[in-house]
């Protein structure tokens, strides 16, 4: 196509020819000032993604990955400084990011010592998850040293979500190597969190009756907002919202979750 | 005919776009960024301190100024650098002091100020001030001397007469400068007030530095034009322009690799840089077009000495790095020839006296600023958590390194042919498998190219031993195991560094000083200690809104004479202005 209208250009516009002459010269001359004024903007982190080259094996039936797909990101280093990463993905069995390197390929368990968290696209939709270091967060959800976090939803209330898999008792067989394989069954084990203004974490599963026990103690008015605002969670982006109306209700009203 | 005109035509166009393009990517407004350089005097006695003020400027009305490092130097007339300062800046510019050393001849010098995009331009666009030094020995004089027999019609008239011809306090059409004294006439140790109006659009804002000092202090004839040099284009002859970055946050270090054989740049260079650390740290840059390199240096990495190492390109061409001088382009200067006052000897001896009473009784009058700000120092760790600690003092005493891993260390392999050490380490994700290619060592964190070094090393000299024997990545780097060692006392790094290397002196930020002036009780006032001080009062940064008025107050001390308030600012437009007042102290 690009050579269709090049064509055309050529024989039909008088300039043709310069075209075919200038255009490279152009390119000549604006590349090096192109590249110098990229490089400049790197000039002010030291950035460089650490960590362990592994070979992934298969041990379990299933993926102990967030998304079998790698997707595009940013990893966030203890510095702040950002690096834009082409192919990371989450493995919630190990609890570590791998990052695909470019230039061989190499699975990289990146350290996580050296780092705050990612930023994921979601492969299927057009979202971006934010996984953090839990023991970074101002106020840590989990009661681990060193595992990631995913923030759902910040504000008064945030909600929190360990994506964690599991291997089960149940087995499957897997077919590799031109062998068969008994192995155990991986399964998600996604465990939810919510933070409230007062500095205190509630484990919650998403649904309707865990979110408003949540706020048991708390007097009859606020009860009774919470119910309408829980009605209807019934998933994991129910709860989501929930949260987001529960902060627009505590910026409306702080005095009810006194 | 017409078909010629109209290639050419299109090729010129191609060039315009070219040149805005360049103009665009490489030097956008904000970008070409100018300083003013003031003192608070311009003669000085060498073991004194020059406090100076950078007003930041550029040719957009200040605004989007991002240069935040500027480089101050001391030069002699030839060239030569005496003392050379990386400042911090803000928004608006920096300020600090320069202590002259005790040794500096009598003579003038240059201080000048730039950042490091101002040097794409060159050196006549850096801002510079011209000053006297006098050694406090030298009683002859003899520069002066030869000045004061030129011609007479080269005599300058006396300053403060100039000064106090200097009635118009209109700065620009619609600012106006006043500055008002509670008297005309103060006794020893006594407080003065005063008073800055600033009448201008309540949209505007003033930068402002102020001083008081005596008259004869200043010398408007060696710095005729203080305003800052014309904002330049950045030259876009050759590509010379663009090899220095901006200095937008931290200082840079800057070099270029080339071949040692015909000087030709060399791209694509891996370029290692690592400081003595009680860490193993790593940080590296590759060499792009025309063979430059930069490094960012961090807080982690100021105030360090540097070591630079470089990768071999695998062939057959040597490799030379040389290191960017941002003090080396500052260039020469003319000294100033005419005539002078033959006041000025004479103020000039008895300033050499002051310095000595101020040496004699220990009076100092400057601080460094506690800087309020914590600096996060981020090292640049090749790994979080070694995999292996190793302590030799926990094991018997061991002789050399090849006993110490034989051992204690079962992970290392060590061995020696055709007069080579060779080191293999054990893979730990395996059971019995050796990497089959060496493992990276470090030495208090620094690289090591001779093994010879380390195999001396006994028990007692090592405090640690790191090991990372799994196959690990950094960044694009790839190392089949890390081995590093921490010794227990500092270390000749000299030795055992990898071949050729460039060890570059610390970088560090010059603290900013403040005048310090004693405080004025009655307490001080009866004290027997001399208050020699020809600064009276020294406020490198003020900001003024449009409509308001700002109170300052000071005390003189016991030298007489008249003395002059110097009040010198830039509007937020970029307009320079410059106000003063002479008042005198009677004893």
């Amino acid at each position: 196509m690009w050579y269709y209208k090049f064509r055309s250009l050529r024989t039909n516009v008088g300039i043709g020819k310069s075209v075919i002459f200038a255009l490279p010269l152009f390119l000549l001359f604006i590349k090096p000032v192109m590249s110098q004024a990229v490089s400049n903007s790197e000039y002010h982190h030291h950035r460089a993604l650490a960590g362990e080259i592994i070979s992934p094996v298969i041990r379990y039936a299933g993926s102990p990955y967030l998304f079998e797909q790698w997707s595009s990101g940013e990893v966030i280093l203890r510095s702040g400084a950002v690096i834009q990463v082409e192919r990371i993905r989450y493995d919630g069995l190990s609890d570590v990011l791998l990052w695909l390197t470019p230039d061989d390929n190499s699975h990289v368990a990146v350290d996580k010592g050296l780092i705050q968290g990612f930023h994921m696209r979601h492969p299927q939709r057009d979202d971006v998850l934010f996984f953090y270091m839990n023991d970074l967060l101002e106020e840590p959800p989990l009661d681990c040293e060193q595992c990631f976090v995913q923030l759902l939803e910040t504000g008064s209330f945030s909600l929190y979500a360990r994506r964690s898999i599991r291997a089960t008792s149940r087995t499957e067989n897997v077919v590799f190597g031109g062998e068969s394989h008994q192995m155990r069954l991986l399964a998600n084990d996604f465990t939810f969190y919510l933070s409230t203004p007062d500095g205190n974490t509630f484990r919650i599963r998403p649904d309707r009756r865990s979110f408003t026990r949540v706020f048991s103690d708390y007097p009859r008015e606020t009860r009774q907002a919470v119910r309408r605002i829980g009605r209807q969670v019934g998933g994991e982006s129910d709860l989501v919202h929930a949260v987001r109306d529960l902060n627009a209700l505590y910026a409306s009203d702080p005095a009810l979750f006194d | 005919m017409s078909r010629m005109f109209q290639t050419i035509s299109f090729l010129a166009l191609i060039y315009l776009i070219h040149v805005m393009a360049l103009g665009a990517l490489a030097s956008p407004a904000s970008e070409r960024e100018n300083i003013l350089l003031h003192t608070d005097r311009d003669v000085y006695v060498a073991g004194e301190d020059v406090f100076f003020r950078i007003f930041q400027t550029n040719e957009n009305k200040r605004e989007g100024l991002s240069a935040r490092i500027a480089y101050i130097l001391l030069q002699t007339p030839e060239g030569e650098m005496v003392e050379g300062y990386l400042v911090s800046l803000d928004e608006t510019g920096g300020y600090g002091s320069i202590y002259l050393p005790d040794t500096l001849s009598s003579g003038f010098y240059a201080l000048r100020a730039y950042t490091r995009n101002m040097l794409n331009r060159g050196a006549e666009h850096m801002a510079q001030k011209h000053l006297f030094i006098s050694n406090r020995f030298d009683d002859q004089l003899d520069v002066l001397m030869e000045l004061e027999e030129q011609p007479s019609e080269a005599i300058k008239a006396p300053y403060v007469d100039s000064l106090l011809s200097a009635s118009d306090n209109r700065i620009s059409p619609e600012v106006e400068l006043s500055i008002n004294m509670d008297s005309r006439m103060y006794g020893r140790r006594e407080q003065a007030n005063f008073e800055l109006e600033l009448t201008m659009p309540e949209s505007q804002v003033a930068d402002v530095t102020l001083a008081v000092v005596p008259a004869l202090s200043l010398w408007p004839f060696l710095n005729p034009d203080e305003q800052p040099g014309v904002i330049a284009e950045i030259s876009t002859n050759g590509l010379n322009a663009l090899q220095i970055a901006e200095e937008t946050v931290y200082p840079l270090l800057t070099g270029r690799v080339t071949d040692k054989r015909d000087h030709a740049p060399v791209e694509g260079v891996r370029v290692l840089l690592n400081t003595l650390d009680s860490l193993t740290t790593l940080t590296y840059t590759k060499s792009g077009e025309n063979g430059y390199f930069s490094f960012a240096i961090d807080p982690f990495l100021q105030d360090k000495t540097i070591y630079l190492t470089w990768e071999n390109p695998g062939d057959d061409r040597s490799l030379d790095l040389s290191i960017t001088d941002v003090f080396e382009a500052a260039g020469t200067f003319e000294a100033y020839r005419g005539g002078i006052h033959p006041s000025i000897p004479l103020y000039v001896r008895e300033s050499q006296d002051v310095l000595k009473v101020q040496k004699a009784y220990g009076s100092v009058y400057t601080q460094t600023e506690v800087q309020d700000t914590v600096l996060q120092i981020n090292p640049h760790l090749l790994y979080s958590q070694p995999i292996r600690i190793i302590d030799p003092s926990r094991y018997v005493p061991l002789d050399d390194f090849q006993e110490i891993a034989r051992e204690i260390i079962p992970w290392l392999r060590i061995r020696r042919a055709r007069g080579e050490w060779t080191m293999q380490m054990h893979n730990e994700r395996t059971a019995y498998t050796f990497f089959s290619t060496p493992p990276a060592i470090f030495i208090n964190g620094l690289p090591v190219g001779n093994k010879d070094t380390l195999m001396g090393f006994t028990s007692e000299m090592i405090q640690h031993i790191e090991l990372q024997n799994i196959p690990w990545r950094y960044g694009d780097m790839s190392f089949t195991g890390i081995l590093s060692i921490f010794t227990r006392h500092n270390l000749d790094p000299d030795p055992f560094l990898p071949r050729p290397y460039v060890m570059v002196d610390p970088i560090r930020l010059h603290p900013p000083g403040r005048h310090f002036v004693p405080v004025a009780d009655d307490e001080n006032r009866q004290a027997n200690t001399p208050d020699f001080r020809q600064l009276l009062f020294w406020e490198p940064s003020v900001i003024i809104d449009g409509g308001q008025k700002s109170s300052f107050s000071f005390h003189t001390g016991d030298l007489g004479g008249t003395y002059v308030i110097v009040v010198k600012g830039m509007l937020k437009t970029g307009e320079v202005f410059y106000q003063s007042k002479v008042f005198d102290v009677v004893l």
